[in-house]
């Protein structure tokens, strides 16, 4: 049961006076269109370096972690979850469920923006928001039209997207991968 | 038996064959004529004649009744002991009736049965002789049921990942199989 919730109360300031957006932790923001963004994510698509994206969703994973306080690994699940799916939301990248199969995490963002036909710039933002609440690498690999996500190490990352591209669904995937004992 | 008694029950036979008498002529209603003097029961006399232990008594060729006989007795294991009772009745014109009675030999012991390959399982004269398998016609092997001397399906709960950390550790932790 969720302890914590995560509360957007305040989390912007428009400073007007200096024609300025701020977190409440300080941060600078930009108010973008998704017209604006999606092409510039496509191009990064294109040019395969998503690395904006990417660091754009570490931003969004350390502010996470600063709302509950820096460490996430020993708190709840639900805790953790549920404050990334609130600042996804008030950053307006839809909304987040997380689904356990198995061991296995598959994220499933709902109304996410319409960025690039394969949803790799929504993967490469959710890849580095759990890297950073994580604190190591973590990759999320779309494996539907419909904006699911499975959360995988990075290593294994390639061998899932050739899955899911090959017509595999999540089940057949999940079904893929075995803990390390039995994988052997 | 021995062969003193078999040529002692031959020469009663033969005995009882010369003095059997002709039948008489069968009455209208088919029933024996009544006897018109009183019938006194013969008595048979058996005499013991001594036999040479250097001539053996049986002749060249064996008669229906040795060979009788002998197939009975290298059957039997033990000689049954003859009983010979001649009934001379009143009302029977054929002469004495000898009736030779042997106690049924015992039936010999059973072996122990013993649980030996060799050890027959069916008459051996219901089994089918041995053949040679065909290699065109698969054969097989009825494998003996499998008993599992405990439970096959052991179930281990696995306590779920409470923490972010656990859960995110064991989605890393995937891998293909």
């Amino acid at each position: 049961m969720s302890q914590l919730q995560f509360d957007p109360g305040g989390y912007f300031e428009f400073d007007l006076a200096n024609g300025a957006v701020r977190t409440r932790g300080g941060e600078r923001l930009l108010m973008l269109s998704d017209s604006v963004v999606a092409p510039l994510v496509s191009a990064a698509v294109g040019n395969g370096d998503l690395t904006s994206v990417r660091k754009l969703g570490r931003q969004l994973g350390a502010s996470a972690r600063e709302e509950l306080g820096g460490d996430v690994a020993g708190r709840a699940a639900e805790d953790v979850l549920g404050c990334a799916a609130g600042l996804l939301s008030l950053f307006g990248w839809g909304r987040l469920q997380v689904d356990r199969w198995g061991d296995a995490l598959v994220a499933i963002l709902d109304q996410l923006p319409e960025l690039d036909s394969e949803h790799l710039g929504v993967a490469a933002l959710l890849g580095g928001l759990f890297s950073a609440m994580a604190d190591r690498e973590v990759a999320c690999v779309p494996v539907s039209k419909d904006g699911i996500f499975l959360v995988v190490d990075p290593s294994v990352a390639q061998q899932v997207w050739k899955w899911s591209r090959a017509g595999d669904d999540v089940a057949a995937i999940v079904g893929r991968l075995a803990a390390p004992e039995e994988a052997s | 038996m021995s062969e003193a008694q078999i040529a002692k029950l031959e020469s009663l036979l033969g005995r009882i064959a010369r003095n059997r008498r002709p039948e008489p002529p069968p009455s209208s209603l088919g029933l024996a004529a009544p006897l018109q003097e009183p019938v006194e029961a013969a008595r048979v006399e058996i005499e013991e004649e001594p036999v040479a232990p250097e001539t053996p008594a049986r002749a060249s060729s064996p008669t229906p009744m040795e060979q009788a006989l002998s197939a009975e007795t290298e059957t039997t294991p033990a000689e049954p002991e003859l009983e010979i009772l001649v009934d001379a009745d009143e009302d029977d014109d054929d002469g004495p009736v000898i009736t030779i009675e042997a106690d049924p030999p015992e039936p010999p012991p059973e072996p122990p049965l013993a649980l030996t390959e060799d050890a027959p399982t069916a008459p051996i004269g219901t089994r089918a002789p041995p053949t040679a398998p065909d290699p065109s016609v698969p054969a097989r092997i009825a494998a003996s049921p499998v008993r599992a001397s405990s439970p096959v399906v052991r179930v281990v709960s696995q306590p779920a990942a409470r923490t972010f950390g656990e859960l995110l550790e064991r989605t890393l932790a995937l891998r293909p199989r």
